[in-house]
């Protein structure tokens, strides 16, 4: 189905916050990432496709529901070609008494796909008619760089998994990449510092890292295959640490994923000043992202911490699991004046 | 049934398929007919039409009905479940789409007229006080089952109207239907609704009582009968008796062609009359329509050549034309079944002579009729037949037959305000049992599950316990989950053994405290609401002793729901040949089996054996019309029926029955969810995942481990010196066997080797390489033994694999040389890698 409310992967990993009950959050089936952070906001979800144009009757229910279940705020995560006919059709059949919100996940990096300037051209104008009530992102300070934009930063939560779910970890160390085969995602970077790192046995991979074998030794490289779910939540939890040092980012879900599941993941500067001063930041942050002799050095670091004080490092990623929610919550709520 | 509406206008809603002046049928026409009454009668009840199959997927049919409903009623349509946007309905559609014919078929019908409903009391702002469905079809279903759980319809009294039920029909036409799922499971769910309904009503005593003793039902409680309203429209009037133009009138049949309106004693006893005589003036016509060309053929050859003339069929006329051949003739009715006949009545209101079946409950053994007063009656054989016939001629009706109507009890609040059993409602308590976990992975899954249940605001008010069946031959008290399952506050039961032996299951829930039980079974999870609506259907319905919901069916790797999974419930008829009776995920109460108990001898398929036998055995059994939870696709590879498993059901019913044979002499052929979908192949984008795993250090200058198209699998070429290592992921749970195909493709070399390992992905190559030279296996790695793949020919390797809980469980697939040959031109090429899992 391409279409639907309250599916369980949209909700099994939620949050529930009092108060976000007349949230309806739009993602969009085919964008994993972004629909995995839906997933783990509060309130209502709807998953639409970006490709597939929603039929009338579709759009029909989706009133329909919406009225039903009381709604005031929709937020879209994420825009498309679909989700502006649904803002437009929102608008116009509630005409004002469902308010429209949008929250993107792009960084200007990714503005050399040409549809990223498109969608953000289409948004920058929706605001200016008054149909989005106000628009955000989740890239820090992207409201310092366009005016429509929201100045606060929405902060993503990680999902919510219950820590009785976490897996014990491996008894040889391993790092695990579960990085796309991208430029941005900088996978090869990643998996040469993991190999470089004297304090890990292995480093897992879910793509393999082709004609690698032809100019490095990879002895240490392990490939795990495509894994989704809580497949790949256990394959994270198992691992000493997660590699997602890629060279430009919002708020990754896949760092959050792993924290959800206890392991630390290493990453670029990802800019969020609340979290300034936090420790786990700080220990997970790298500057050396297309170092990776460098990267291999901060890698190391982070595992030695958190192979030798493995309480210390639970502690420190539940401590800032707490005041990440309360922080995302509380930013959420008031994104949306709730 | 309280309702804060009692003093408005009771809103009631006809269920139908068929609707006058756009449909001819007889239902349609009676629809119609109450509409207009209403209004006649001062429109006491605020009537409303629920419009389903073909005709609500006409808009430009409907439009016209809008209009020729003005100021009668209002219309409502079910909707395209396919175009919903919620997840049960939506896939509800597409698996009704996929399967009309069959239960899935027979299941969304029910269910599109269920979400009709509740989307037609959304329109009206208010529930509907009586929604009444026709017998036919069963689409009742769905909605009684919503109502007895405390799902919907609390404030509405759901009624069946006996018109005429394809069960009764099929009865009557014995010889002329196969046997099928879809026949099954319409008939099944027309016995559902007659004996689920609030009220039952009926046309005529006898075929009231006829109905119901063939259901078993002779004893049921809140059953009406009142004759309809029977209204002719401005053409349909009576008109003055026309004078025939001889003694020897024309004689018309003129419902449709099919065998309980018996057409053939009427085309029987026209040849006889015009053999005895035969020069009579008249003509016999068959003025109608049918959907069995066969069947109208074989009538057709009943008429002798030389009586073609005199014996029409006249199967195109239109309605006018028909009108106009009823008027001059006289009107034969000779069926061996009817619920009421509206067209009898018709005809006799028009004033036409009626020759109507005495042997046909609706005729002779009704008080309206009266034999000679208002119509000719025949004793149901042809010689009859003719015989009166014969009399038509000098007879005329000495007064019209009595249409008068009853008051209907759809207008008085009071008639159809049933109070509902109100059982003493029994404690809301219960316990969760997940069984069946071979891994610490699936103990995880059921944790997963746990916390939910655990966490879920509407279950925090019932006392549930929850409780986990753990094998201990393969956990114990230092199993990690073991006390993570404790910590979330369930309670781990070690059993014997590793495999579910179903008497140690059954021992365990008859050892419970609680009298309901849930079964969750492995690489299943119970939804949250499903839990709290069941439990709660539970306590309300005492004497539900099975009750389950729909599974979705999830895939991990493509992150979709692929399938739905719906289930019949109580349907005895179907549960012979089928297995979706029942979804795994179910609420149990304990009772049930000291009288059906699991049944080891089933096998793997014990509980389909179970809950199959138990609604043959007329255990109540409900499902309820929301997901009771979701399954991993990875669990849904088994076959969920076998011949065996049904042949034993089918003699088991005969034996039960006392019949003279053992139905053991049936050779069932189809029956369903046989498929066995525990063999799983690569597919080629798998292949070409392979990753060259040994030697790590590449000592020639092309790719040995490379996916070649073209050779048409991936190349594991020999090296001179080394084993040469492809290793594949392989993620299946519970793998058994895995085989391959693999081709020495090209016919100038020395010939090669070829060996697999099955182990997780982080093992050392060292170690590979050393227990595949010694051929040795250990606890994470398995190794086969090497087999010569000689030039330009074809092998294939089997390895069995022991059930081993590895992570990222890898397949290594290895090549060398031929012993001290080179390794010159090897094209070594793995074609099918074909796992069977357990």
């Amino acid at each position: 189905m391409k279409t639907s409310f309250n599916e369980l992967n949209t909700t099994r990993y939620m949050h529930k916050c009092p108060g976000f009950e007349t949230v309806l959050q739009v993602a969009h089936r085919e964008w994993h990432g972004i629909r995995n952070a839906t997933g783990a906001y509060p309130g209502n979800k709807l998953l639409i496709s970006c490709d597939d144009p929603l039929s009338g009757d579709e759009i029909d229910n989706i009133l329909t529901w919406i009225e039903r279940h009381e709604i005031r705020k929709v937020v879209f995560q994420g825009y498309s070609r679909n989700a502006d006919t649904l803002l437009l059709r929102i608008n116009a059949h509630f005409l004002g008494e469902v308010e429209c919100f949008v929250v993107t996940h792009v960084t200007t990096t990714q503005f050399e796909h040409y549809f990223e300037i498109e969608q953000q051209s289409l948004l920058l104008q929706r605001k200016r008619m008054g149909s989005i009530k106000r628009l955000g992102s989740v890239k820090p300070d992207f409201g310092q760089a366009f005016d429509s934009y929201w100045t606060g930063t929405i902060v993503n939560f990680a999902p919510n998994i219950d820590p009785a779910l976490h897996v014990e970890k491996s008894a040889e160390v391993s790092l695990y990449a579960p990085l796309d085969v991208s430029w941005r995602k900088n996978m090869y970077t990643n998996i040469i510092a993991g190999i470089l790192c004297d304090n890990v046995q292995w480093v897992k991979t879910s793509n393999f890292p082709n004609g690698l074998p032809d100019i490095h030794n990879v002895q240490k490289v392990v490939m795990t295959g495509y894994l989704r779910g809580m497949d790949l939540f256990e394959e994270m939890g198992r691992s000493a640490a997660i590699l997602v040092a890629t060279l430009a980012e919002c708020q990754p879900m896949t760092q959050l994923e792993a924290l959800a599941m206890g392991t630390p993941a290493i990453t670029g500067p990802l800019g969020i000043t609340e979290f300034e001063g936090d420790p786990l930041t700080e220990l997970t942050t790298t500057y050396a992202l297309d170092n990776p002799f460098l990267l291999s050095k901060d890698i190391g670091r982070l595992v030695d911490v958190a192979v030798s004080d493995s309480k210390a490092m639970s502690e420190m990623i539940s401590g800032h699991l707490e005041m990440r929610h309360s922080l995302a919550a509380q930013r959420f709520a008031e994104f949306l004046d709730l | 049934m309280m309702s804060v509406f009692k003093r408005q206008k009771p809103q009631v809603c006809f269920v139908t398929n068929e609707l006058f002046p756009e449909d001819r049928g007889g239902i349609g026409r009676m629809m119609y007919n109450f509409a207009v009454y209403n209004r006649d009668t001062g429109g006491k009840a605020d009537v409303h039409f629920l419009i389903g199959g073909a005709l609500a997927r006409s808009p430009e049919r409907i439009e016209r009905l809008a209009e020729a409903f003005r100021g009668l009623a209002t219309l409502h349509v079910v909707p395209d479940l396919k175009a919903s946007i919620e997840p049960l309905p939506h896939l509800m559609g597409w698996a009704g789409q996929s399967d009309p014919h069959g239960p899935d078929g027979q299941m969304a019908r029910s269910f599109e007229y269920y979400v009709g409903l509740l989307d037609a009391q959304r329109v009206l702002g208010r529930d509907f006080d009586l929604v009444e469905f026709p017998d036919f079809g069963g689409w009742g279903q769905v909605s009684m089952e919503a109502k007895r759980a405390g799902l919907a319809f609390g404030n509405t009294c759901l009624s069946v109207r006996v018109h005429s039920t394809q069960g009764i029909l099929y009865r009557v036409e014995r010889y002329a239907h196969e046997a099928g799922s879809w026949i099954a499971s319409q008939l099944d769910a027309e016995a559902f609704t007659l004996k689920n309904a609030d009220i039952v009503v009926g046309h005529i005593p006898s075929v009231l009582d006829s109905t119901l003793a063939h259901y078993g039902l002779a004893e049921r409680e809140n059953v009406r009968c009142e004759f309809p309203p029977i209204l002719m429209t401005e053409e349909e009037a009576p008109k003055p008796i026309e004078t025939l133009p001889s003694f020897e009138p024309d004689f018309i049949f003129s419902s449709r062609l099919q065998q309980f309106k018996r057409p053939d004693i009427f085309v029987r006893a026209a040849v006889a009359f015009l053999e005895k005589h035969p020069d009579y003036q008249g003509v016999f016509r068959l003025v109608s329509y049918g959907w069995d060309e066969g069947y109208i053929e074989m009538l057709r050859s009943i008429v002798p050549a030389q009586l073609e003339e005199r014996i029409q069929f006249i199967l195109d006329a239109r309605p006018s034309e028909r009108l106009d051949f009823i008027a001059k003739s006289v009107v034969v009715q000779p069926s061996d079944y009817e619920s009421l006949c509206l067209f009898a009545y018709e005809a006799a209101a028009m004033g036409r002579k009626v020759i109507l079946n005495g042997a046909c409950l609706a005729f002779g053994a009704f008080q309206r009729w009266k034999d000679r007063e208002n119509c000719l009656l025949f004793d149901g054989t042809v010689p009859d037949l003719v015989r009166i016939m014969e009399d038509a001629a000098d007879w005329a009706p000495q007064r019209a037959v009595d249409m008068k109507p009853d008051a209907p009890y759809w207008q008085k609040r009071e008639s159809f305000d049933v109070e509902g059993a109100n059982p003493d409602a029994l404690p809301e308590t219960g316990t969760v049992l997940f069984y069946g976990a071979e891994s610490r992975s699936e103990l995880r899954e059921f944790l997963g599950n746990i916390l939910q249940l655990k966490s879920s605001v509407s279950l925090q008010e019932h006392g549930l316990n929850l409780r986990v069946l753990a094998a201990a031959s393969l956990f114990d008290e230092t199993t990690p989950e073991v006390a993570r399952i404790r910590d979330a506050g369930a309670e781990v039961v070690f059993v014997s053994g590793q495999r579910l032996d179903p008497d140690a299951l059954q021992r365990e829930i008859e050892g419970l405290q609680e009298a309901v039980v849930l079964l969750v079974p492995r690489g299943c999870e119970a939804s949250e609401s499903f839990v709290a609506t069941g439990i709660s259907a539970m306590a309300r319905n005492p004497e539900i002793v099975l009750l389950g919901g729909h599974i979705e069916v999830f895939d991990r790797v493509s992150d979709r729901i692929v399938e739905l999974r719906s289930y019949s419930g109580e349907m005895p008829g179907l549960a012979l040949m089928n297995s979706r009776i029942l979804s795994a995920i179910c609420f149990l109460r304990r009772d049930v089996l000291s009288r059906v108990p699991f049944d080891y001898r089933a096998g793997d398929l014990w509980f389909e054996a179970f809950s199959r036998a138990a609604v043959i055995a007329s255990e109540k059994v409900s499902v309820l019309p929301m997901l009771a939870g979701r399954m991993d696709s990875r669990d849904a590879l088994t076959p969920e029926n076998s011949r065996a498993l049904t042949s034993g059901l089918v003699d088991v019913a005969g034996m039960g029955a006392g019949l003279p044979g053992r139905l053991l002499s049936l050779d069932l052929q189809r029956p369903r969810g046989l498929h066995d979908r525990r063999t799983v192949e690569l597919s080629e984008q798998q292949l070409a995942q392979a990753v060259q795993f040994s030697p790590s250090s590449n000592p020639v200058s092309w790719r040995p481990v490379e996916f070649h198209s073209n050779l048409g699998g991936l190349l594991v070429h020999p090296l001179d010196g080394h084993v040469t290592v492809a290793a594949l992921p392989a993620s299946f749970k519970r793998p058994k066997r895995v085989e391959v195909v693999i081709r020495n493709s090209n016919k100038r070399n020395a010939g090669g080797e070829f060996a697999l390992a099955f182990g997780g992905a982080g093992i050392s190559e060292d170690v590979l390489l050393q227990q595949a030279r010694e051929g040795l296996r250990s606890e994470d790695l398995e190794v086969g033994a090497w087999q010569a793949v000689p030039p330009g020919e074809t092998t294939r390797y089997v390895m069995s694999l022991k059930a081993t809980e590895i992570p990222n469980p890898t397949l290594f697939l290895l090549t060398k040389p031929a012993e001290h040959e080179t390794s010159d031109h090897c094209h070594l090429v793995c074609r099918e890698v074909r796992f069977t899992l357990s």
